[in-house]
């Protein structure tokens, strides 16, 4: 408790602050809507159309993966570190690891999921 | 409790894993369409020599490999080797199911099976459990071409299987933040030699039960059941409904022996609402279902609230018999749903029972496989079915809960009805059904197998019930004498 507790008392006044600031909000600020106020803002137009866009699965897509290779790396982060320390059987056991992320990898490219259209 | 490092132990796994990434690998480029068809077959032959002849030891203190892993490894590969033969056949008529990924995915499921049946470490189960679940997710979903809600009934086993995932974890943070460590058998001498709460630890098994009992479909996670099963195709149904409740069960019951040892009693205690209600709920929805794969998924939720009154026998003969009626049940479902592989090549409507009208006419072999396997499902005795039941109440009633197996017997009358419906509409119903035909052999061999097993274990059990018990023996053994 001795050490964190210069994190705990900045958390503390984090939390109160964010929390005073929008209760004191919705407690004493000013409200008079009227109709053109609360309209969607259009640059001064009447606002027309649908407000969606089709989505691209492709970003999931490349979020997927994107997660996939990033736990990679930091997997190899530490051994990066200790690398010295671990010798020749450190080096054997992360190229096999990294091995199978080639084949996950050399999968996905052959099924077409690294281009864009 | 040392870091050992035999290779040679894992090998099994290693030969699979790497034969799985070449299909993934080079299926694209081949233009034989079989390929990974045979390559698939050889590795399943090879990884049971690899089973029978692979040596006894430790790989780190986490994988065990002794006679018990090696017995349910063989039994495992037994019911791959049949859903590979029988998947062939599935996969001449319904075109648009990739290969290679078919294959390659049941090979990857395959080793997360073995990862849970050797494993001798919490963690280690967890991860067979994570990487036997995820390709069949996939396999699932490959359904598309075909049947556009399998993306929904994956989807469905998906997410209850992370809600699973993480009661697992849950109770593993519990059990590591009070004993100190993963590894099962020093989970029960420190449970037996120093004074730690009984009841804490229940509370961690109940977590572990919570995330084991989605696997098995018991009662309050069953709702995957249905639809994963009727969306998914035939042989990848039989894959779930087989190998990995299999695997699930004699994984829980390996986790009570040796990690969970003096809590045997309580844990029985408190199972048995919950595999009460599963026999009653399977085997009441199976009675309105008009898609026979959808009867037979309710009524394997039903089987496995069967399997689990073996659990709640506290005594170590009622744990065995929990996993011969696992056994059991993957020969049946396995000859069940290759007679649905044929006549859903033919005629996909024929799924349905009311189309099945009058099919033993023109069809008597076909009648008469179906005729063996309701039986056996609904416990008719010359039957390996009903050894199984027979067995497992014969247990139960000497661990004195006999109001249990009389409820228990009662709501199993109630679920011999679907299967007996089925029988009515084949065998009695007046209606004319013809398709041209044909019996391949990687039709006839699984059928033919499973057949002949489930009569000769009907009359003669004592074979595999000797191989089980003496695996349960041993792994009380470890427990008493560790190593």
């Amino acid at each position: 408790m001795s050490i964190y507790q210069g994190f705990f008392i900045f958390a503390f006044i984090l939390l109160a602050l964010g929390v005073i600031l929008v209760v004191v909000n919705n407690l004493l600020a000013l409200r008079r809507p009227y109709k053109e106020k609360l309209i969607a803002y259009e640059c001064g137009l009447d606002p027309s159309g649908d407000t969606r866009i089709p989505f691209r699965i492709r970003f999931y897509l490349i979020g997927l993966l994107f997660l996939v290779f990033d736990v990679e790396i930091v997997f190899l982060y530490p051994w990066a570190i200790v690398f010295d320390h671990l010798g020749l059987f450190g080096f054997i056991e992360i190229f096999v690891f990294m091995i199978m992320l080639l084949v996950a990898y050399i999968y996905a490219w052959s099924e077409g999921a690294l281009t864009w259209e | 409790m040392g870091i050992t490092l035999n290779f040679s132990v894992i090998f099994t796994e290693i030969i699979f894993i790497l034969i799985s990434s070449l299909i993934f690998l080079t299926d694209k480029f081949i233009k034989n369409k079989n390929y990974s068809f045979y390559i698939a077959f050889i590795t399943l032959i090879v990884g049971i020599f690899l089973a029978l002849f692979t040596p006894f030891g430790n790989f780190t203190y986490a994988y065990q490999n002794d006679f018990s892993s090696s017995i349910l490894k063989l039994f495992v590969l037994f019911g791959a080797i049949l859903i590979t033969l029988i998947s062939y056949n599935y996969l001449q008529h319904f075109k648009a199911l990739n290969y290679g990924e078919y294959y390659g995915l049941i090979l990857f499921s395959l080793v997360g099976s073995f990862i849970m049946l050797s494993a001798m470490d919490l963690l280690t189960i967890y991860l067979g459990l994570e990487l036997m679940s995820f390709p069949v997710y996939f396999l699932i979903a490959l359904n598309y071409a075909y049947n556009k809600t399998s993306l929904e009934g994956s989807l469905k086993y998906f997410l209850m299987g992370s809600l699973g995932s993480l009661f697992i974890l849950i109770g593993l943070g519990l059990v590591y933040y009070f004993i100190g460590t993963f590894t099962l058998p020093e989970i029960s001498h420190k449970l037996i030699e120093e004074s730690i709460n009984n009841k804490i630890l229940l509370l961690a098994f109940i977590f572990f039960l919570g995330g084991f009992s989605i696997k098995l479909s018991f009662v309050p996670f069953h709702m995957w059941a249905p639809d994963a099963y009727e969306s998914a195709p035939v042989p990848i149904t039989s894959f779930i409904a087989s190998i990995m409740k299999f695997t699930a069960m004699a994984t829980l019951v390996k986790i009570i022996l040796i990690g969970f040892n003096p809590l045997k009693v309580q844990i029985g205690e408190l199972l048995i609402p919950i595999i009460l209600l599963t026999i009653l709920i399977g085997n009441i929805m199976a009675i309105k279902q008009d898609n026979i794969i959808r009867m037979l998924a309710y009524s394997s939720i039903a089987h496995a609230g069967y399997a689990g009154l073996g659990l709640i026998s506290g005594n170590y003969a009622g744990y065995s018999f929990s996993i011969f009626y696992m056994l059991v049940y993957l020969i049946m479902t396995i000859g069940i749903f290759s007679v649905l592989v044929f006549l859903a090549n033919y005629k996909k409507d024929l799924l349905n029972i009311p189309n099945m009208a009058g099919l033993s006419k023109n069809y008597p072999f076909i009648s008469f496989l179906i005729l063996i396997f309701m039986f056996s499902l609904a416990g008719v005795p010359p039957t390996a079915g009903f050894m199984a039941k027979f067995y497992v109440f014969l247990f139960l009633i000497k661990a004195k809960y006999i109001w249990v197996a009389l409820l228990a017997i009662l709501f199993s009358v109630i679920g011999a009805y679907p299967y007996l419906r089925v029988l009515k509409v084949i065998y009695m119903d007046e209606k004319d059904i013809s398709f041209e035909y044909k019996y391949g052999i990687t039709f006839l061999i699984p059928v033919c197998l499973t057949a002949f097993l489930v009569i000769i274990l009907g009359v003669y059990p004592q074979v595999l019930t000797n191989i089980i018990y003496k695996t349960i023996y041993l792994y009380v053994n470890l427990f008493f004498y560790p190593q």
